[in-house]
């Protein structure tokens, strides 16, 4: 979807048509195919997605998507209809040169002018017999930009960029009038298609150059107008420093500090997901030393519900969910095996590479051995070695292979060969149901051939990410990737992991959305990724000790209220980022709130919406499915869905969650039978949902209200049902 | 496991009540092969009263010898049951019927299951059951979720389901009865007096281009040493008994991607046109080089074209997807078949003037009644374009050619295949070539021998039988062999060469070639 959307956004901003300067784009003639022709081809979009192309073509006639498959190019372009798309006899004549100026009728238009070195190319190519290139011919090995970083501020408002490619003979060539631009965000800077950037409004944002295979970024920076000072902010650790460093930068001033109580209900929706009680509020408030934050984030973090909201988080992540078929291992004692495993690791504090390892490299029983249940899980079905390799590549460093099973990444560094060579390591693993039905065995087959390349068929030996080929021979290869991917020297894992963890405390990753990472979507602040990946690597991959780093940064504890500067800053976590709460969190809260355990299907009572292993799919629960939990389905981050809807605000509204809780509610009644004053009733409503006591202006339009009749819990109960309405309970800020 | 394997395990069943009569319909049908068809009533007569045998002999009158060996193709009690037992009865067997589909019994193959027939006898390629055992492309990929049963058992169930899906080893053949293979050349069509030979040719003054045209169309005259040759905006004639220039005619409607002579070898129709802009179909007389007619107003190029055997109709086909019929006689468009979904890529009338076939860019093929247009059959077992049609001489059988690297022959009778050549000019791999390497068929045509003569991306020229018998090929050519057309007599070969040169190629099992040459009467100038 996203990819769709950028491709037509590129297609749309890049092909205003405009011609170039006249200007030599090529080596002295003749010209190659590989080097001259199949550019222009990227150039003028015949090769793009919505046009030839296409999968399956435009009108006949299929180009290799961005240029991946030349040798099929020639094929088709010289001799897929002899003599019909190049007049060798005429070249002017060729089908290719009056198509793509339009001297016929073309659904794509015209693509460039006659007197373009466009045309001159192809045009010279085909007068010297269309050859076919030798086999020897140089390939582009990389291109830059340059420069690759642009601060504007001040007047100058525009700025022109080199893309430079890189030959495997040593040579390099400007090919700006052969590439492709793209930027992440128009309205700060937007490039043209000679690579001349305009700013815009004041921001941060990248712009992007692709060439050949290769697609390249320059940071382009646009300041406001007039003087700035950076005053002096308190900083409690590096994670401050790095974000500081940015805002500097950027002239954006952070927030203030967020109050206790703000920084109360925050820090236990974050690292819980309940609401503080009246209790652990009132000690939290009535303690003044100075580390009082730090402890209770020590303390959270101890808790067995932080233990439920990280094996759910995972849960949803890994696709635990059953469908009872024990033909392909998904049978529920399957999925609450692995869900326990899960939670176990989190509980006891199992470092994340080893809890990755074990999952990667496993084989054997599925209920003996839980996490074997990744290969069940995943799949959900037929075992796909692709499939699976492309959720593990999701999952654990973030990058999203698929795009290169059919073509190379448009838009990223990844080609058919990496994504063949990753699959290669999956396509060993056998599976075989137990003579108990329930039970499920997976097993590697050493001798299993490697994944076949989509283009030509050609074997791909089992090759990490961007690495190299190990040595598998006799052996189950998964072990040589659990080790590689899992290693400290990973970045791409180690800082896949930091972002996702990140991501849980701030709402959005710095690589958002944590499960994308490609060039075209980079880190809005990499020196702070690279450290926390750092951090997380050195320290032994222990999850907690990365979320005390950033539940006790500054940055984690500010407010969310806003100043000038930072008002329309979204990335630079320059402030608190307004969040609805998890639909599981939620229903967990008003439940807390009210002091009455919900009752799902096949689960004792009291159980809580987080605990539930299969995430609430056989509760078969409205309320959690009208506030998003995550289906399971697949593995993106986005599954678990926090956007308003209007079927949420009417459930809370009319539904009977509320309405049920509120009635089945004592919390009301106890506290009148107890005899406490109007007064402290309402301050304990307040404190129990939204962790603060009522202010002045609300109190007095409360009082009145429940004073007329101080012994009706009606009254009360409507306060009750209002706070719970509140947008304010259902954020987390 | 290889089919020799799989004869070494068959089992012979038990001759029991039942099955006697076929025993005995057995031993009539080898002995009816030995005797030749003509004893079969004799045959009938020996055995008068069983049914069987009634329709057994009914069906040898016809069949000839062709079915006389029965233990030719495999069958389903010895050689199909067991690779079904192996690979499939743990779905589709009687009792759990997955699709309702049961292979456990030869009835419950026949009848098929909820996706309909699962074998259609005879037509291998068309039967669902194949398409799913050899994982093509859109089928149900079986056995599900395992790996693709051996090529051996796969061949096998080919074979059996070609050779007329047999219950074991002494049933009938079902499906299509293949017409006579034989055939004599005939002297249909042929002229009255000598054969057309240019004589007064207009002259002629374009200059040779710099840079030859691949060759788009090639035609022989069927009573001539004579061959037409496309060239860019012209078209030149070549003797190949002398292998000289004969001249060239002027074609300034663009390319010519047909050339074809008329059955009697007047006329010459040229057929192309600028690509999506025009496109012309011209009718030379062969003698004078005189234009007698130009039809169709095309907006791209004509890419499939004929005259009729009478030379009053002319079809013509393109990128368009319809067939057009024009009177010769005033021009006027008879009627259109818009049958077709995707580019006419080629179409011939047959030489008794009865019929048309036509063929398009996604493998479908039809026959029409040439005069009025109504239908006379579909022939669908191609997969990618048909890029060559050619009728054998008496006008039975139907040799298609395609790039999904097919050779067809089709009964035309019945519309079933009599022979099929796959990978008929698929090229040799290199050492470190892997996957898909295109293999299509890039022309054909029967010869008046009843051969056929093709060439295709493996740069070869290959002769073939009627039934799909490799009977000769010539060593590789430089270029990519684009055009095929074979010599009056039956003894040469021309073939046209991405190069725009032509050569000459015969001989038996290996045909030596003449060194390609440029069929122009004068050198290539250096202008553009």
């Amino acid at each position: 979807m996203k990819l769709g959307l950028s491709c037509l956004l590129l297609a749309l901003s890049l092909f205003a048509a405009k011609d170039p300067p006249p200007r030599v784009i090529g080596p002295v003639a003749p010209p190659t195919f590989r080097l001259d022709v199949e550019p222009v081809l990227f150039r003028a979009g015949c090769n793009s997605g919505g046009c030839h192309g296409a999968a399956a073509g435009k009108d006949g006639f299929h180009l290799g998507l961005f240029g991946y498959d030349p040798a099929g190019d020639y094929y088709r372009l010289t001799q897929q209809i002899v003599g019909r798309r190049i007049d060798l006899a005429s070249p002017k004549e060729s089908l290719l040169l009056l198509k793509a100026t339009g001297m016929v009728p073309h659904s794509g238009g015209r693509r460039f002018k006659p007197d373009s070195e466009y045309y001159k190319t192809i045009l010279r190519w085909i007068e010297a017999g269309a050859p076919d290139d030798p086999p020897n011919l140089p390939q582009v090995t990389g291109i830059a930009l340059s420069p690759d970083k642009v601060v504007f501020s001040g007047k100058d408002t525009r700025r022109a960029l080199q893309v430079i490619a890189h030959y495997s003979d040593g040579s390099e060539r400007t090919v700006n009038q052969l590439a492709l631009y793209l930027t992440n965000n128009k309205t700060t800077a937007d490039i043209d298609d000679q690579g001349n950037v305009t700013a815009g409004k004041r921001g941060d944002t990248f712009v992007f150059a692709r060439f050949a295979k290769f697609t390249t970024g320059a940071e382009i920076i646009v300041l406001p107008p007039g003087k700035f000072n950076w005053p002096k902010v308190a900083s409690n650790n590096y994670i401050d420093e790095l974000v500081y460093a940015k805002l500097k930068n950027l002239r954006i001033l952070p927030s203030t500090l967020a109050n206790d109580e703000e920084f109360l209900r925050r820090a236990y929706l974050d690292v819980i997901g309940l609401t503080p009680t009246a209790d652990e509020y009132e000690s939290f408030m009535k303690d003044h030393s100075r580390d009082k934050r730090a402890r209770l984030i020590d303390q959270l973090l101890e808790r067995d519900e932080f233990a439920d909201l990280w094996a759910t988080r995972w849960a949803e992540a890994l696709k635990v969910r059953s469908d009872n078929n024990s033909a392909f291992g998904t049978d529920r004692k399957a999925a609450y095996e692995y869900y326990q495993w899960i939670r176990e690791q989190v509980k006891r504090d199992v470092p994340l590479d080893q809890f990755v390892k074990a999952q990667i490299a496993s084989a054997g029983s599925n209920l003996q051995n839980p996490p074997v249940n990744l290969y069940t899980m995943l799949p959900q079905g037929q075992y796909d070695p692709k499939a699976v390799a492309q959720d593990v590549a999701q999952l654990f460093t973030g990058v999203r292979v698929q795009c290169a099973q059919c073509h190379n990444h448009p838009f990223d560094r990844w080609t058919q060969d990496d994504y063949y060579g990753f699959v290669s390591f999956f396509t060993g693993v056998k599976r075989k149901q137990a003579s108990e039905e329930r039970e499920f065995y997976v097993y590697d087959d050493p001798n299993a051939p490697p994944a076949k390349h989509l283009l030509d068929g050609r074997p791909v030996p089992a090759r990490f990410l961007g690495g190299d080929a190990p040595d598998v021979k006799g052996k189950d290869p998964r072990g040589a990737l659990a080790d590689w991917l899992t290693s400290k020297d990973n970045a791409l894992f180690r800082q896949n992991l930091a972002n996702r963890i990140w991501a849980a405390f701030f709402g959005r990753g710095i690589i958002e959305p944590v499960d994308d990472v490609r060039i075209s979507n980079p880190p809005s602040n990499r020196e702070l990724l690279e450290e926390l990946g750092r951090r997380l690597a050195s320290y032994d991959f222990d999850t907690r000790r990365l979320i005390r780093d950033i539940c006790n940064s500054r940055t984690y504890q500010l407010a969310v209220a806003t100043n000038p500067t930072n008002r329309d800053d979204d990335s630079q976590f320059s402030h608190a980022r307004l969040r609805r709460l998890r639909a599981d969190v939620l229903l967990d809260s008003i439940a807390e709130v009210t002091d009455t355990p919900s009752n799902f299907n096949e689960t004792p009572n009291g159980f809580r919406a987080v605990q539930l292993f299969e995430g609430g799919h056989r509760a078969n629960n409205y309320f959690l499915k009208t506030f998003g939990l995550c289906p399971r389905d697949s593995v993106n981050a986005s599954d678990t869905r926090l956007e308003p809807t209007l079927a949420q605000t009417l459930h809370l509204l009319n539904g009977d969650t509320i309405e049920g809780k509120l009635a089945k509610s004592t919390v009301v009644s106890g506290m009148l039978k107890a005899g406490r004053n109007p007064d402290a009733i309402l301050d304990e409503l307040f404190i129990r949902t939204l962790s603060r006591k009522p202010s002045e202006s609300e109190k007095k339009r409360l009082i009145p209200l429940v004073a007329a009749n101080p012994n009706d819990r009606k009254a009360y109960d409507d306060v009750l049902w209002a706070l719970l309405n509140s947008t304010e309970f259902a954020f987390n800020h | 496991m290889g089919i020799a394997e799989l004869h070494r395990i068959r089992v012979q069943p038990l001759v029991s009540g039942p099955q006697c009569s076929e025993r005995l319909g057995h031993r009539l049908l080898t002995r009816a092969a030995r005797l030749g068809a003509t004893t079969a009533r004799e045959l009938f007569r020996e055995s008068a009263g069983r049914q069987t045998v009634r329709a057994l002999a009914a069906l040898l009158a016809v069949a000839g010898v062709l079915f006389g060996q029965p233990g030719k193709h495999p069958n389903y009690d010895d050689d199909v049951k067991p690779i079904f037992a192996r690979y499939c009865f743990a779905c589709h067997n009687a009792g759990e019927m997955r699709s309702g589909l049961n292979l456990e019994a030869y009835s419950g193959v026949l009848k098929g299951g909820g996706s309909g027939d699962a074998v259609i006898p005879g037509r291998a390629a068309s039967s669902l059951l194949f398409k799913a055992i050899s994982h093509e492309d859109g089928a149900p990929q079986m056995p599900l979720g395992n790996p693709k049963i051996p090529d051996a058992a796969i061949a096998a169930i080919r074979d059996w389901i070609a050779g007329g899906v047999l219950e074991n080893a002494n049933s009938m053949p079902k499906g299509p009865v293949a017409p006579s293979l034989e055939f004599k050349p005939t002297s249909l069509n042929k002229p009255a007096g000598a054969a057309a030979m240019p004589e007064s040719l207009p002259p002629f003054t374009l200059d040779e281009p710099a840079r030859a045209h691949p060759i788009t169309a090639l035609a022989a005259s069927p009573w001539a040493p004579l061959v037409a040759v496309a060239g860019h905006e012209r078209i030149y004639l070549y003797r190949i008994d002398q292998r000289v220039p004969a001249g060239e005619l002027a074609f300034p409607e663009g390319i010519p991607y047909v050339l074809r002579f008329s059955r009697d070898g007047s006329t010459l129709l040229a057929a192309g046109g600028h690509s999506v802009q025009s496109g012309k179909v011209v009718l030379f007389d062969v003698r004078t080089g005189k234009r007698l007619g130009v039809f169709g107003d095309e907006r791209d190029v004509v890419l499939a074209a004929d005259i009729s055997a009478d030379g009053k109709l002319v079809a013509l086909g393109g990128p368009a997807k319809i067939v057009k019929i024009i009177s010769v006689a005033d021009g006027k468009e008879l009627y259109q078949i818009k049958k077709h979904t995707d580019w006419i890529t080629a179409l011939e009338f047959s030489p008794d003037g009865a019929r048309l076939a036509t063929g398009d860019r996604s493998g479908g093929i039809f026959l029409w009644e040439a005069t009025s247009g109504g239908s006379a059959g579909n022939l669908a077992d191609h997969k990618d374009s048909i890029t060559s049609l050619s009728w054998r001489g008496d006008s039975q059988l139907l040799a298609s050619g395609s790039e999904d690297g097919q050779i067809i022959v089709w009964s035309v009778a019945d519309g079933f295949p009599v022979a099929t050549i796959a990978k008929a000019h698929t090229p040799k791999p290199g050492p470190q070539a892997y996957g898909v390497i295109p293999g299509g068929v890039l022309s054909l045509q029967f010869t008046s021998e009843g051969r056929i003569v093709s060439v295709g991306r493996d740069s070869t020229v290959r002769v073939w039988s009627a039934d799909g018998k490799a009977q000769g090929a010539s060593p590789a050519a430089g270029a990519l062999l684009t055009k095929v057309a074979s010599s009056t007599d039956g003894k040469s070969v021309i073939a046209g060469d991405y190069q725009g040169r032509i050569m000459v190629c015969g001989g038996a099992s290996a045909l030596t070639c003449s060194p390609p040459v440029l069929p122009a009467t004068r050198p290539a100038t250096a202008s553009r």
